[in-house]
């Protein structure tokens, strides 16, 4: 496969996949905060 | 609205003729980016010449920043300033009173770089009417655009790196519009374009960001 | 109580949006070479569908942030909407830019040229930049939610206006996307069919990815009125003592 092609599927999905884990991350720390102070 | 405009800019220009922070450091700021510009471009090869237009609005951008943080500052460290927001004054001619007040130290300002340009760089000024004409455009719309983002930005302690962020790419199209017009009018242009379009597409710019400014004053006045 | 921002709704959606990505991905490594570009045509399942989804993006921010304004619909709802919308939109309008600097690397030869669009979506990206930047301003929730919206709607205006300065000053681009292609021709209806899934999937993985940027928005916001009220509470302890 062309390596410029790979370097646009690899960087998209890459870069969606490190933000969604972050926010999904930052949901769930929040979420276990809001559940033990209560 | 337009005596509280009156009123507003009299002030800001009253405050900056007694301080004379725009004389003593702005203006020599711009003309130290002027000469720096030609160390960084060889002045021999003609480079200044044919980047002029372009390098004299990137240095009125540049002072444009420092302008507004300055005319924010005035007010205080809360912004816009709770005096101003508590005097009953019409939010819209606040506004007007303070880009009016930024468009005339701007304008000055720009003479100031015109006649660095010329000396420094020795361009021919033959075809003012249009330089004039830009230069009134567009320090319109960078005066107007100013003052939105810096009440915007006002009262944080991250202001003055704030400010560039938001003003610069809002302003992006300004510095297109008059590096083009004047391009055409000091004949540096590398295509043909007609000096009056981007003269226009100036003042449209202008209209949109004064009349955003008009509209958008009273809200933001209205906080807390 | 839940310990995610996940539901049915987001579970679904992200079970869709995967899917459609997955097949988008698929179907365009597979599209043939095309007779002007080679293989690099294959990034139309990608790019235009970043380039919509970063559109889509903003206009939710600013549809928020003007319902915000607006004195009968303000709530902080639409606050969080156009911060978390945003977010995303930032990171799609830099992954438009790079997937398109990658396709402009073998087909103009150069990683950037100062083409109309281009230019244009970096400077939507440094305005956006500036936006997140401005939210970020340790504000009371008020200021901060009034400054935001007239941020966004001043960049409503502020793109166009960008678009007009920069579409006059260079036009370089490879026509629109759609108005190149003719959609009786087979090969043709391959790529048409690859950059409508791409812009399908796009769209899914934005809604799935908005659905839980909201959700942590809504927790950040209920954390700083908890911390609020405990220093208050902390504060009218000190001065009971202090009595």
């Amino acid at each position: 496969m062309n390596a410029y092609v790979a370097a646009g599927y690899g960087i998209t999905v890459l870069a969606l996949a490190v933000y969604a884990l972050r926010v999904l991350r930052r949901g769930r720390a929040l979420s276990r905060i809001a559940q033990d102070e209560r | 609205m337009w005596r509280d405009a009156l009123l507003v800019g009299a002030k800001d220009l009253r405050v900056e003729a007694r301080s004379r922070v725009a004389t003593n450091q702005v203006a020599p700021f711009a003309v130290l980016v002027l000469v720096l510009f030609a160390f960084a471009l060889d002045p021999d090869r003609g480079m200044l010449q044919r980047a002029a237009a372009g390098l004299f609005w990137v240095a009125v951008l540049f002072s444009a920043v420092l302008t507004v943080q300055r005319s924010q500052a005035v007010e205080g460290a809360d912004g816009i300033g709770d005096a101003l927001r508590l005097s009953g004054l019409d939010p819209a001619g606040i506004f007007l009173g303070k880009a009016g007040a930024l468009a005339v130290e701007l304008f000055a300002l720009e003479l100031v770089l015109g006649a660095g340009v010329i000396v420094l760089y020795g361009v021919d000024p033959a075809g003012y009417p249009t330089l004039v004409a830009t230069a009134a455009a567009a320090t319109l719309a960078l005066a107007a655009a100013g003052t939105i983002y810096g009440a915007l930005a006002s009262g944080s302690r991250v202001q003055e790196t704030l400010l560039p962020l938001l003003l610069l790419p809002a302003v992006a199209p300004v510095l297109i519009a008059a590096t083009r017009a004047w391009e055409a009018a000091l004949g540096t242009a590398v295509a043909v374009t007609a000096a009056a379009d981007w003269v226009s597409l100036l003042g449209v710019l202008a209209v949109v960001y004064v009349a955003f400014g008009v509209a958008a004053f009273g809200p933001l006045m209205e906080e807390r | 109580m839940r310990t995610s921002t996940s539901s049915s709704l987001t579970l679904s959606l992200g079970l869709a949006a995967g899917l459609s990505l997955g097949a988008a991905v698929v179907l365009g490594l597979t599209l043939p070479a095309s007779v002007e570009q080679g293989e690099y045509s294959r990034l139309i399942a990608i790019h235009p569908g970043l380039a919509w989804a970063s559109y889509l993006c903003f206009g939710v921010t600013a549809l928020s942030s003007a319902a915000w304004l607006w004195p009968r619909t303000r709530a902080p709802r639409w606050d969080r909407l156009a911060g978390a919308s945003a977010e995303i939109g930032v990171v799609f309008t830099a992954l438009t830019l790079a997937t398109g600097s990658i396709w402009g690397r073998p087909t103009w030869g150069v990683w950037w040229v100062w083409d109309a669009r281009l230019t244009l979506s970096a400077l939507m990206l440094a305005l956006y930049l500036g936006y997140l930047a401005l939210r970020r301003v340790p504000n009371p929730p008020e200021i901060r939610a009034r400054r935001s919206a007239v941020a966004a709607l001043l960049a409503v205006v502020v793109v166009p206006l960008n678009h007009f300065a920069v579409d006059w000053w260079r036009t370089l681009h490879q026509g629109r996307s759609f108005a190149q292609l003719d959609p009786g021709n087979d090969l043709d209806g391959a790529f048409i069919g690859a950059m409508l899934l791409g812009l399908l999937a796009m769209t899914l993985v934005y809604s799935w990815l908005l659905v839980h940027r909201y959700r942590v928005a809504r927790l950040e916001d209920e954390r700083d009125e908890r911390s609020f009220e405990e220093a208050l509470d902390a504060r009218r302890r000190e001065t009971v003592v202090a009595r």
